[in-house]
């Protein structure tokens, strides 16, 4: 876990900071609106996901449990394969509650680089100030703290497809949602693209 | 790995349920402790079926996992999980052999001292002895018609962290575990049942081949 952290830090640290271009600017107008990820929008349905996550060459499995709990509340639990809970968060718009997190996780780097990744994989609304028109796609750009998501939507089904996480000048992650049936993504992956880590989610039917 | 390791141990305890209960005097104390030295003696082999049953207060359903557990004397263990996904850990010659769907792994646990620590707490958790020497948790015992339920509240900082009490309720008749409950600090808990337990029927070797 430390050369992880340490690893974070480095890469963190030295990554070049080149100008940053996701979409087409020329198509872009400015527009308030909307949108929803409706991917975890379902107060009555238990979001259950085996997990696989690689991080610097090691492998680690677990279980991803996420419901709403309110109108802009989520929890997000994740837990060991044999049912040990290793973190435990809440999230409600900008507010964030750690309700538990185990002492090797419990540093301030894994702390935040997860509530940003699980906060643009879950939050349901959020509002858009830049909106982009491509070819069988609407994108749709919005503000995350300091960074900002876009939302890619597929123009034929509206279904959102993917949510990058960028800075100002670098790409942090992507999110694709795949198999979606019912408002319900079977798989999904986050990519990180500047640090070494990656994740998979698959559904557990009931 | 460091952190399902002390979660596997505790699941392993599983080897060597809620009607009226009572406290078993300090005679009644030592006759269990004498039972269960016993069966761990004889139990050559065990295999049993499990259910695992993850409750978290704020979901609708528990989240349920199914599987199978394998122990041969005097210290191979097999924990696999078979739905909804696959999933198993094997003990053996002061090893830990992963297989995550198909991507295999090891852990030399003779290298690592708290790792062979705990390796010495897995073979004492499977003879029973972890009950009987009060060093690693502290134990009170209660019993029902069919069943004696013990326990278990961890001394050690890092399992204290992971849980505030570990519940095993064995049966009487064959002194096997049949329920194991881990109790977190936010009240969810993790429940195991055991069902079709066979003790001493022949089991191959190739079964703790990673």
């Amino acid at each position: 876990m430390r050369c992880l952290i340490i690893s974070l830090f480095v890469v963190v640290s030295f990554t070049s900071c080149s100008s940053l271009t996701i979409v087409d600017e020329t198509t872009k107008t400015i527009e308030q609106n909307t949108i929803i990820n409706p991917y975890f929008s379902d107060p009555n349905y238990d979001y259950v996901y085996e997990t696989s996550i690689e991080a610097y060459g090691n492998h680690f499995s677990g279980i991803l449990i996420v419901k709403k709990i309110g109108e802009t509340k989520h929890r997000a639990v994740f837990t060991s394969i044999f049912g040990g809970t290793l973190f435990d968060f809440e999230f409600d718009n900008e507010k964030f509650i750690v309700h538990h997190v185990v002492k090797q996780m419990d540093k301030k780097i894994i702390i935040n680089l997860l509530k940003k990744d699980f906060r643009a994989l879950i939050q349901e609304k959020n509002i858009t100030f830049i909106n982009y028109k491509k070819v069988n796609e609407r994108i749709f750009k919005t503000k995350q703290g300091k960074r900002y998501n876009y939302y890619f939507y597929n123009d034929s089904d509206k279904k959102l497809q993917r949510i990058q996480q960028t800075s100002k000048r670098k790409e942090k992650f992507i999110i694709d949602f795949q198999n979606i049936e019912n408002q319900i993504a079977e798989n999904i992956s986050l990519r990180h693209q500047g640090i070494k880590l990656k994740m998979e989610f698959k559904l557990l039917k009931k | 790995m460091k952190k399902i390791i002390p979660f596997v141990l505790l699941l392993l305890t599983a080897f060597i349920l809620n009607a009226q209960e009572t406290k078993l005097s300090a005679d009644e104390v030592i006759i269990f402790k004498e039972k269960i030295s016993k069966a761990a003696k004889e139990n050559k082999t065990i295999s049993n079926s499990f259910e695992q049953i993850k409750h978290i207060d704020f979901l609708s359903n528990d989240i349920i996992s199914k599987g199978a557990l394998f122990f041969k004397a005097p210290n191979m263990i097999k924990w696999s999980y078979t739905d909804p996904y696959l999933y198993s850990v094997i003990f053996k010659e002061k090893r830990l052999y992963i297989n995550d769907s198909g991507k295999k792994s090891d852990i030399n646990l003779a290298s690592n001292k708290t790792f062979k620590k705990l390796n010495d707490l897995i073979v004492k958790s499977v003879n029973g002895d972890m009950l009987l020497d009060g060093e690693q948790f502290i134990v009170s015992y209660t019993q029902t018609k069919s069943i004696y339920k013990t326990n278990l509240i961890p001394k050690d900082k890092k399992l204290k962290e992971m849980f505030d009490t570990v519940q095993l309720e064995f049966d009487k008749k064959s002194m096997l575990v049949v329920n194991v409950k881990f109790i977190e600090a936010s009240g969810d808990y993790t429940l195991i049942r055991f069902t079709n337990k066979f003790v001493n029927k022949p089991i191959a070797d190739e079964v703790f081949n990673n």
